[in-house]
């Protein structure tokens, strides 16, 4: 086992006619967030309006990484910005459970689930 | 069983150390799921450490001592930096978190969530916080 690797995170963006997706691939915590929240930021600053964020990939998230999907809520809210995660494994989801904050995040199961949702008439 | 594992503060070692505890958990039979949410209050408390005690320092260490009896994990992580009050602590709402854009505020409620026991000491310089965790 190498203890001396660093913690790997990296998203990917894949950019649709409506939406854009963010993939997250690798462990989201104190370390790697900053990642996240660059993505988030920019595709924000381009204008986007439908986002979606692919979870399979992401194997863990501390609060850190809880944290910046929270610091986003109350902009997008204003900004009539939707975003959707999907693809969650069952012990992240956990994580947002815990805390409450899978009633403030949309969570659904699938691609084709997140992206009905945030094209929907109400959110 | 008992277990030592030292790091230094700086935030790139948090993989390692989650490395280290799963390892461990694994090696002792802990199941998944315990597992998963154990290395979860343990990173937290690193972080924590790391940020707020040692200000990302990265010659300040942190040491964790597991001690595994029967079916329960005492868990001791400890460090120099400054201290905490934790009898002062008390769980954000996470409204409010949400409405002030914070992204901190989450860490040690998730702790307490997840482990049967938290403590924390300090004196002389020492600080330490005892977590415990029972597995079915």
């Amino acid at each position: 086992m190498d203890l001396s690797r660093t913690a790997i995170m990296e998203v990917y963006q894949s950019k649709e006619d409506t939406y854009i997706t963010l993939t997250i691939d690798g462990e989201l915590d104190a370390s790697s967030c900053v990642v996240l929240d660059e993505s988030i930021q920019q595709v924000v600053n381009d204008g986007e309006k439908r986002i979606l964020v692919d979870c399979k990939q992401l194997s863990y998230i501390s609060s850190a990484g809880l944290g910046v999907f929270m610091s986003y809520l109350q902009d997008f809210k204003a900004n009539d910005i939707r975003m959707v995660l999907f693809n969650m494994n069952p012990q992240v989801k956990e994580v947002f459970r815990i805390l409450g904050l899978d009633n403030l995040i949309k969570i659904l199961p699938t691609k084709d689930d997140a992206k009905l949702l945030a094209h929907a008439a109400t959110f | 069983m008992q277990l030592h594992f030292k790091t230094y503060c700086d935030k790139s070692n948090l993989q390692s150390v989650r490395d280290f505890l799963r390892k461990s958990l694994n090696d002792n039979g802990v199941s998944e799921p315990d597992a998963y949410m154990t290395v979860l209050a343990v990173d937290e408390i690193c972080s924590n450490l790391m940020i707020h005690s040692n200000c990302c320092n990265n010659t300040m260490e942190i040491d964790l001592d597991l001690a595994f009896r029967q079916n329960q994990l005492q868990i001791i992580i400890s460090d120099s930096g400054i201290s905490f009050k934790f009898e002062n602590h008390t769980d954000n709402s996470l409204q409010t978190l949400v409405d002030d854009k914070r992204k901190g505020g989450l860490g040690l409620t998730l702790v307490k969530r997840i482990m049967d026991e938290v403590s924390y000491h300090s004196e002389c310089g020492r600080n330490s916080w005892t977590l415990c965790k029972k597995f079915a």
